[in-house]
């Protein structure tokens, strides 16, 4: 099983007025090709942050960060940008969909960095598919219920083929069916399109979609433990 | 839930990096445009439009002011090309000889000779110095405007009538209320040329709305040739009207081919007074311009910052996405090359459309004329051009300045 994700000792402390506020206290990690990740926590553990580390959108203090192997820590920003497009989905816990976009637009725009106008939106066409959103492909975000935003984000994050998936807190702001629906997806993608998952959540039920679930608090790793999944 | 399987991309298999740089911009603005809010959409543009119309209306009225000026030298005073006596001369003399030789020079459409005299006129009490300008009318008419700038009695019936035209600024206070009788009482003004004095009835009254013309009083040469002899063939100057206005230069060289006695100068040179004219508003208008320019960029770049920073999360989230900087900057660019070209495409409506006919039918009145809005080609497109690239620059820095900010903190809104 090859290595996805290596965290080595990172930390990340952030600058409240004069305050210094630790949010990780050298976490290590490993993450596997085929893992589905729970990391929970109560707020302020340092999960998210943690996340934004993994995700290329914030960089760590100290420690270093591997990503297929290549040691992304001090790369420059054009090199992150590339890994964000190609290699990572990221999917915030407020969708993140541009407002002016349709649902379909929203799915195709990171693919039109690396492929035809029309090739990106067939293949938003068949992931929005996939996730029966098809018949919402030409509303805007306004138009759509949390879920169903979520649901494109999804397919958003999915356009490129990552081989990572990083999710933080993606039910949230969902209700319970939404929810249900999302993280279904999350399973049948981790399960049956192989592709890598990391998700944030606070919610202790949903950790029994992940193979392996980590616990923070403090910034710290307080324990390990499989999920119900099987990877 | 269908099942999913993983789709393959050939990652490889691209178009050309130019078309895959700006096919996001493009993509993004085509839709921005489509969907926004377009009450504010057309206040963006409005306030562009704005803008350029600062920028294109200061320099058109001062090239009005300009214009206006040349053309009421030329059409009130000095001609296209003026002909004046040798320096040691006050007069040139063969005047009947020289208007033939100069009408027979192509492009001359018209000669008349003039005596330009110091003198007093006195008209119901009131006295004021003067310049009496003796002309042939019949010659007068083809080089000036005068006999069309009659608004009260009638220009010269013939050369040889016995009467004076005067200008609107001689008419005081105490006889301007006598305009309307002037003709039905047979009004008179008292002539005082070289100490001596001529009773001569008045038949008509003129407003070119230039100042020194209307202060002049016109008289036929034949009345000052009958009272001065010396005047006989001799004038103080010869103004020679051309077809169009430009060619002055190549016309000065054909004329002092003639035997025309006298020094031939072009309009410009004939008035220092419009040449120095003409550089203080060349000067004014420049600094206005630039000052001008600096409102438009601030302007701008006001529009544009608050524009952009409203769009902090939509920048934050193209990051996320792996959208490269230098691609979300162009979109910013291109977006404020498009709001600057419809500002500059509406500015031109509103000019041309509304503010040129408005100053056409209500002229600007000052001393030297009336003043309408005169547009130089090249100015109005190097304005335009100049919007554009302050929108450019107005779009790209702080566009610039929001990509240099952490991705979390835009999208956080921090």
């Amino acid at each position: 099983m090859g290595e996805v994700i290596r965290v080595e000792n990172i930390s990340k402390t952030y600058l409240m007025g004069e305050v210094q506020v630790p949010a990780l206290r050298g976490i290590s990690l490993t993450v596997n090709n085929g893992d589905f990740l729970i990391i929970t926590g109560r707020n302020g553990s340092g999960k998210s942050t943690f996340l934004h580390q993994l995700g290329l959108l914030d960089r760590p203090d100290n420690g270093r960060i591997f990503l297929g192997g290549k040691d992304v820590t001090d790369m420059n920003e054009k090199e992150r940008a590339e890994i964000r497009l190609r290699d990572l989905g990221y999917i915030f816990q407020e969708f993140a969909l541009i407002s002016e976009l349709t649902a379909l637009e929203n799915v195709m725009l990171p693919a039109m960095m690396l492929d035809t106008t029309s090739a990106c939106r067939n293949r938003a066409l068949q992931i929005l598919r996939m996730l029966e959103m098809d018949r919402l492909k030409d509303h805007l975000p306004s138009q759509l219920s949390g879920g169903e935003q979520q649901k494109v984000a999804v397919a958003r994050a999915l356009i490129n083929d990552p081989s990572l998936i990083l999710a933080d807190e993606p039910t949230a702001n969902l209700d319970s069916i939404s929810a249900g629906e999302v993280l279904e997806i999350f399973r049948m993608l981790n399960s049956e399109g192989n592709h890598t998952i990391v998700m944030v959540t606070h919610e202790q039920e949903e950790t029994v979609y992940g193979n392996r679930v980590i616990r923070l608090s403090d910034g710290r790793i307080i324990s390990e433990t499989a999920g119900n999944l099987t990877p | 839930m269908p099942r999913f399987s993983r789709i393959k991309i050939d990652k490889d298999d691209l178009k050309s990096e130019f078309k895959k740089e700006v096919r996001i911009p493009f993509f993004l603005i085509v839709r921005h445009l489509k969907r926004t809010n377009k009450w504010t959409l057309a206040f963006i543009i409005f306030l562009m439009s704005v803008a350029f119309i600062n920028l294109v209306f200061i320099n058109s009225l001062f090239q009005g002011v300009v214009e206006t000026d040349h053309r009421q030298l030329i059409e009130t005073t000095t001609g296209n090309v003026t002909l004046l006596p040798v320096e040691e001369n006050a007069f040139i003399s063969g005047v009947e000889c020289a208007v033939a030789e100069i009408l027979r020079v192509n492009g001359v459409v018209g000669v008349s000779d003039q005596v330009v005299l110091p003198g007093v006129v006195e008209w119901t009490g009131a006295r004021k110095n003067i310049e009496l300008w003796a002309v042939t009318p019949s010659r007068e008419e083809k080089v000036s405007v005068i006999d069309d700038r009659v608004i009260s009695g009638s220009y010269f019936r013939s050369d040889d009538e016995t009467g004076v035209l005067i200008g609107k600024r001689l008419l005081t206070e105490e006889n301007s209320g006598v305009v309307g009788d002037i003709f039905k009482k047979r009004c008179a003004v008292t002539l005082e040329i070289g100490g001596r004095r001529l009773e001569v009835p008045i038949v008509g009254v003129f407003e070119t709305l230039s100042d020194y013309a209307d202060s002049r009083v016109y008289v036929p040469r034949s009345l000052l040739e009958k009272n001065f002899h010396e005047y006989t063939d001799r004038a103080t100057r010869l103004i020679i009207k051309t077809r169009e206005k430009g060619g002055e230069p190549e016309l000065v060289k054909k004329l002092k081919k003639t035997k025309a006695p006298g020094k031939f100068v072009t309009w410009q040179e004939a008035s220092e007074r419009s040449e120095s004219l003409t550089e203080s508003f060349v000067t004014i208008n420049a600094l206005l311009t630039t000052v001008g320019f600096i409102i438009a960029a601030v302007t701008i770049f006001i529009i544009m910052y608050v524009d952009i920073t409203h769009k902090r999360l939509e920048i934050g989230v193209l990051r996320a996405l792996g959208i490269k900087s230098h691609i979300i900057a162009t979109t910013f660019v291109l977006q404020t090359i498009v709001y600057s070209m419809f500002g500059v495409m509406v500015g031109a409506g509103l000019f041309f459309g509304i503010i040129m006919p408005y100053f056409r039918w209500k002229p600007f009145i000052i001393p030297i004329g009336a003043v309408e809005l005169a547009v130089i080609p090249a100015d109005f497109v190097s304005r335009a051009v100049a919007v554009v690239l302050v929108a450019i620059a107005s779009g790209l820095i702080p566009a610039i300045l929001t990509l240099r900010q952490k991705i979390l903190d835009e999208i956080m809104g921090r």
